[in-house]
């Protein structure tokens, strides 16, 4: 990964953040490097926000450090190259959507055109001039992302930024952020939604409990992909399967089998399975792979050892 | 960007804020309104009650309230039948002015969205107090305008002179309404950040204000040590200054006065700074 080896933008070492007993963020050490699109996944409560927040000087880490574009998080220096929207929209209500970004054009200190520029950028401009008050979940977003936006800045943060729209804008904000991230801008984007950061991102880490569990490019995550197959008699086909080339691992879930085998060998073990008796309702590759993985990673981590998405990424 | 240039952003910033939000509208207005009812409206109407009553009976001692009544409404008359006012109003107005501007920023999750954009919390904080001080002193400005007004009617209803105080009278008039209003309006901020929220910021400083002082007040004559600390107390300065301008005495003294409540002031700035860049925004 030639990326990776670039000039580091953001770099956490042991981060960590309790409130109380309980830790939000523990041990999380990451480098991301220039021109990246990186993935922040893990289910809701495992520490996301949290770190984006400490990246962004907004709260103070209990322990460990970070880095941001060479500044200290929240240093106003470093500030003046990063764009963030972390967790839901916040803006004023009495203001409509313009003024809410020329306050904060003012804030930043970028001249008052480029909220004009950001506005069009995000598909808002017809309804820039309505109280923010009045928009729609959806357009809220789309304002956040607007303000991340201003300074046209070398790294942004975006926390869940399709949260609470419907597909159709879902699709827009990702074909927003694939195309803000092309050239040189670095990103950072978490995500609860697997197939969203495997449609953005380049690389991606995996917390679970505010722990990193697994960090690798985006193929390697997925694995070498997995077919699910339906047949009778189950147990037996179970055993068959185990010994076919190619086949990684078995598992038996709700009455099918997953295969964790490259998809394209579907047809050979079909006609393995056939040839050996077992009768095969259904084969088919398994869409949300990333997902299957996640899943793994995240059962393993409350047992411990390896998972398998650790084992085949590296 | 220097830091100044980021106070000078975030002063920009905030006026935008504060002049388009209505809530600051309705308190200005409120305040104006006050001034002018109570100030010379309700004035007025007495002094037609007390005259039509006086008519029936004739005595001279109705006759001379009337008269003090009337001369008090004349333009030379005007800082000192406004001010006390802003001794009075001035206290709640402020206090909820404060607490608005802080405590919007956290109930809207807004003091998120500005510092991930750039000012440093000092900055911001910085910015935020310097905007409120010349909407302070339109406050404290447009309530002598008022007074100017309603003078300016009743001279001319009386027939009587309409010569304005002196333009030295006018300027301490407005600073002392202005730092009557600064020193409850940066209660209101620094409650307001303490609390994280406007609505217990109001109530807990009207407590303070209408509760506290007034009980301490109540017992200051019965003990010494009391009535002692009355006098470093936040609402008694600031009464203590306005009455000064209407020409009556108070135990404090006007230049000892103005000095606590700039201490006050300074003390509360402090107060919401620490905070501010100390605690975690989430
Ligand atoms: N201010 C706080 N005080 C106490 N606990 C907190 C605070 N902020 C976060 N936490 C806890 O830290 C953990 C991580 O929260 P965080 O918001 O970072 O999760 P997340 O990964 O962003 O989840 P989601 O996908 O739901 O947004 C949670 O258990 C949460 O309850
Ligand atoms: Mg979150």
């Amino acid at each position: 990964m030639p990326k990776q080896q670039a000039e580091p933008y953001i770099v956490t070492r042991d981060l960590t953040k309790r409130y109380g007993n309980r830790a939000a963020v523990e041990g999380i050490s990451l480098t991301i490097g220039r021109g990246e699109v990186y993935g922040f996944l893990g289910p809701n409560g495992a520490g996301k926000t949290t770190t984006l927040r400490m990246l962004l000087g907004l709260i103070r880490p209990t322990s460990g450090e970070a880095t941001v574009l060479g500044a200290a998080p929240g240093d106003p220096a470093g500030l003046a190259r990063v764009g963030a929207l972390v967790e839901s929209p916040a803006f004023y209500p009495y203001l409509s959507g313009r003024h809410n970004l020329r306050v904060l054009a003012r804030y930043t200190g970028v001249p008052d055109g480029r909220v004009a520029a950001v506005l069009a950028t995000v598909d808002l401009a017809d309804r820039a001039d309505d109280k923010f008050s009045t928009y729609s979940l959806g357009m809220k977003q789309r304002l956040g992302v607007a303000g991340a936006l201003l300074k046209d800045p070398a790294l942004l943060i975006l926390d869940e930024p399709t949260n609470g729209l419907d597909p159709r804008g879902m699709a827009d904000m990702r074909d927003l952020i694939r195309r803000l991230g092309q050239g040189d801008r670095t990103i950072l984007l978490s995500s609860h939604l697997l197939g969203e950061i495997e449609q953005i991102c380049d690389r991606a880490c995996v917390i679970q409990e505010g722990r990193l569990i697994a960090e690798d490019s985006v193929e390697a995550l997925r694995g070498p992909g997995a077919l699910l197959v339906r047949a009778a008699p189950l147990d037996h086909a179970a055993r068959l399967a185990r010994d076919l080339p190619g086949v990684g691992g078995v598992t038996v879930a709700d009455g099918a089998l997953r295969l964790a085998v490259a998809p394209e060998r579907a047809a050979a073990i079909n006609a393995a399975l056939v040839g050996a008796g077992v009768a095969v309702s259904e084969i088919r590759p398994i869409q949300d792979s990333l997902e299957a993985v996640f899943l793994h990673l995240t059962e393993d981590a409350d047992g411990a050892g390896a998972g398998p998405g650790q084992e085949g990424g590296r | 960007m220097s830091p100044l240039a980021l106070v000078v952003g975030s002063f920009r910033a905030e006026w935008l804020k504060l002049t388009r939000r209505p809530a600051v509208w309705i308190l200005g207005l409120i305040l104006l309104f006050g001034v002018f009812t109570i100030g010379y409206a309700f004035v007025w109407l007495g002094i037609l009650l007390i005259e039509r009553s006086s008519q029936g009976s004739g005595g001279p001692p109705s006759g001379a309230i009337a008269e003090s009544l009337r001369a008090g409404l004349l333009p030379g008359a005007m800082i000192a039948q406004v001010i006390p006012l802003l001794g009075t109003l001035g206290g709640p107005i402020g206090l909820i002015l404060g607490a608005l501007t802080i405590g919007g920023e956290y109930s809207w999750g807004t003091l998120k969205t500005i510092l991930t954009q750039r000012p440093g919390r000092l900055a911001l904080i910085a910015g935020k107090l310097l905007a409120l001080a010349p909407l302070l002193a339109l406050f404290s400005g447009g309530a002598l305008l008022v007074g100017l007004l309603g003078s300016l009617i009743a001279a001319a209803i009386q027939g009587a002179s309409v010569a304005p105080p002196s333009a030295l009278d006018l300027l301490k008039g407005v600073g002392a309404g202005w730092l009557i209003l600064a020193a409850w309006t940066a209660f209101g901020v620094a409650l307001a950040t303490l609390f994280r929220s406007a609505a217990l910021a109001i109530g807990l400083g009207l407590i303070y204000s209408l509760v506290l002082e007034t009980a301490v007040s109540g017992v200051a004559f019965l003990i010494e040590q009391v009535n002692t600390a009355r006098r470093f107390l936040l609402g008694a300065n600031a009464g203590a200054l306005a009455s000064y301008f209407g020409g009556s005495d108070s135990t404090i003294a006007p230049e000892c006065a103005t000095l606590i409540l700039c201490v006050y002031l300074a003390l509360f700035v402090a107060i919401t700074a620490l905070v501010i860049r100390r605690r975690d925004v989430v």
